[in-house]
């Protein structure tokens, strides 16, 4: 039998206040300040990509800088997920907590990784823009293709919700589950952008982009206040503010 | 859910709540919409290029489309059946129905690996026109929908054959898991006469 105990609520506030930063960082970066929403089309001529990056390359790397920022902070944010899915699995070895762990570990990195491919690209303004081209492919396939350790992480917190169906390891309610199993199941279309370089599968088609990013930022935004009323209930069994 | 737990439920005779749970609806719900707006995409392009479109489903085969129709709508009723069953009580029966309807899912698949491996022999891929992506994609989208509920399937399988009382939480589980079941059916049932009938 394995019980994790209880975290102090004021650390897992700090955790969640990451998350909340790291995802509008990462919206903010990419938005105004990268200009990639949506995303630069695959079918643009790699002189047109040029310039797009270099009219105005200065907030761009600072725009790139924001996004590891971003992406560092979904460490904290893994912790706090770990932790939920491990109180939930109370009495067994927290197993589903430690697939969680892990992937979410990896998608941290893989979202950290690419982004200095980005940083490459505006760095030396005398480079081929056919190379050019080629490493925002890269950087463009990376986050869109790697959607295996995000959902991962979700699922294990989605199962695990609908396994808990004891007073003390419910923490959240049962719709959650299925939600978080629901966005699970619809951000995996991005892996389909390789095969296209237009049309609504590409990177920056309806399928391909917005209903990925759109699925994306609404489990954010579901998940923070659905975790924020289990940390606040958290906070009131143990007796401290 | 083990023997016991089914014990200490009381028997649901309620036939007027909705079945499954609420949460699984916030699932299908979602997964409809998206396919909701796959179709609509379809519809978009298709009317783009009416002709490309309708002479190119002429080589999809409307018999391999049709069997698989009365495959999954089978395979449902099997289900549904076995649900029957352990509601009235029976539990020796539904384990075999439930057999039932995951090999009648796998002979969807089967059916599906010679439609596509005849396809792709004759040289028709995802690449070759916008019908055929379309055609890939949405039943591959669909099939890899399919596969998760043959997991889903296996599951109650294995929990059928623990059970020896019918209460509230083996309905929620039942029906959840068939609910899903069945939305894979209804989204065949758009699937085929989109793509292999529409002119």
């Amino acid at each position: 039998m394995v019980d994790i105990g209880r975290a102090n609520p004021k650390v897992l506030s700090g955790l969640w206040w990451c998350g909340v930063v790291s995802i509008i960082t990462f919206f903010l970066a990419l938005w105004p300040m990268m200009g990639f929403i949506p995303p630069p089309a695959p079918t643009l001529t790699p002189q047109e990509f040029y310039n797009l990056i270099f009219d105005n390359v200065l907030m761009f790397r600072a725009g790139v800088i924001v996004v590891m920022i971003s992406a560092a902070l979904l460490l904290p944010i893994t912790a706090l997920m770990t932790y939920f899915i491990a109180r939930m699995e109370r009495g067994h070895t927290p197993m589903l907590a430690l697939t969680s762990f892990s992937a979410g570990i990896i998608n941290a990195l893989l979202t950290l990784l690419p982004a200095v491919v980005w940083a490459a690209i505006a760095y030396r303004e005398d480079r081929d823009v056919m190379d050019m081209q080629l490493m925002n492919d890269i950087m463009w396939l990376c986050y869109m293709m790697y959607w295996q350790p995000f959902v991962i992480q979700i699922v294990a917190m989605g199962v695990t919700t609908l396994k808990a169906r004891t007073p003390e390891t419910q923490i959240f309610p049962r719709w959650y589950g299925y939600y978080v199993l629901w966005t699970a199941v619809a951000v995996c279309g991005g892996g389909l952008s390789v095969f296209f370089l237009d049309g609504p599968f590409a990177w920056n088609g309806l399928v391909g982009w917005w209903l990925v990013v759109v699925m994306f930022a609404l489990y954010w935004i579901v998940s923070f206040v659905v975790w924020r009323k289990a940390i606040n209930r958290e906070a009131l069994e143990l007796g401290s503010g | 859910m083990t023997m016991r737990d089914a014990a200490l439920e009381a028997p649901s005779s309620d036939r007027n709540r909705n079945p499954g749970e609420d949460g699984i609806w916030i699932f299908v719900g979602g997964d409809l919409s998206i396919f909701a707006l796959f179709f609509v995409v379809f519809l978009y392009y298709r009317g783009l290029d009416l002709e490309l479109f309708n002479q190119s489903r002429e080589a999809l085969s409307i018999p391999l489309g049709l069997l698989n129709t009365l495959i999954l709508l089978t395979s449902s009723w099997f289900l549904a059946s076995a649900i029957e069953d352990m509601r009235e009580g029976h539990f020796e029966r539904a384990p075999k129905l439930l057999v039932g309807s995951i090999v009648l899912g796998l002979g969807f698949v089967l059916v599906k690996y010679f439609e596509y491996s005849e396809k792709i022999s004759n040289g028709i891929t995802l690449v070759t026109n916008d019908f055929y992506m379309y055609y890939y994609i949405l039943t591959g989208i669909h099939l890899f929908h399919l596969i998760i509920g043959l997991g889903v399937l296996l599951f109650l399988l294995k929990k059928s054959r623990d059970l020896s009382a019918w209460g509230r939480n083996s309905a929620t589980l039942f029906e959840s898991g068939a609910i899903y079941w069945h939305m894979v059916d209804l989204l065949w049932i758009f699937i085929f006469p989109l793509l292999y009938l529409l002119r």
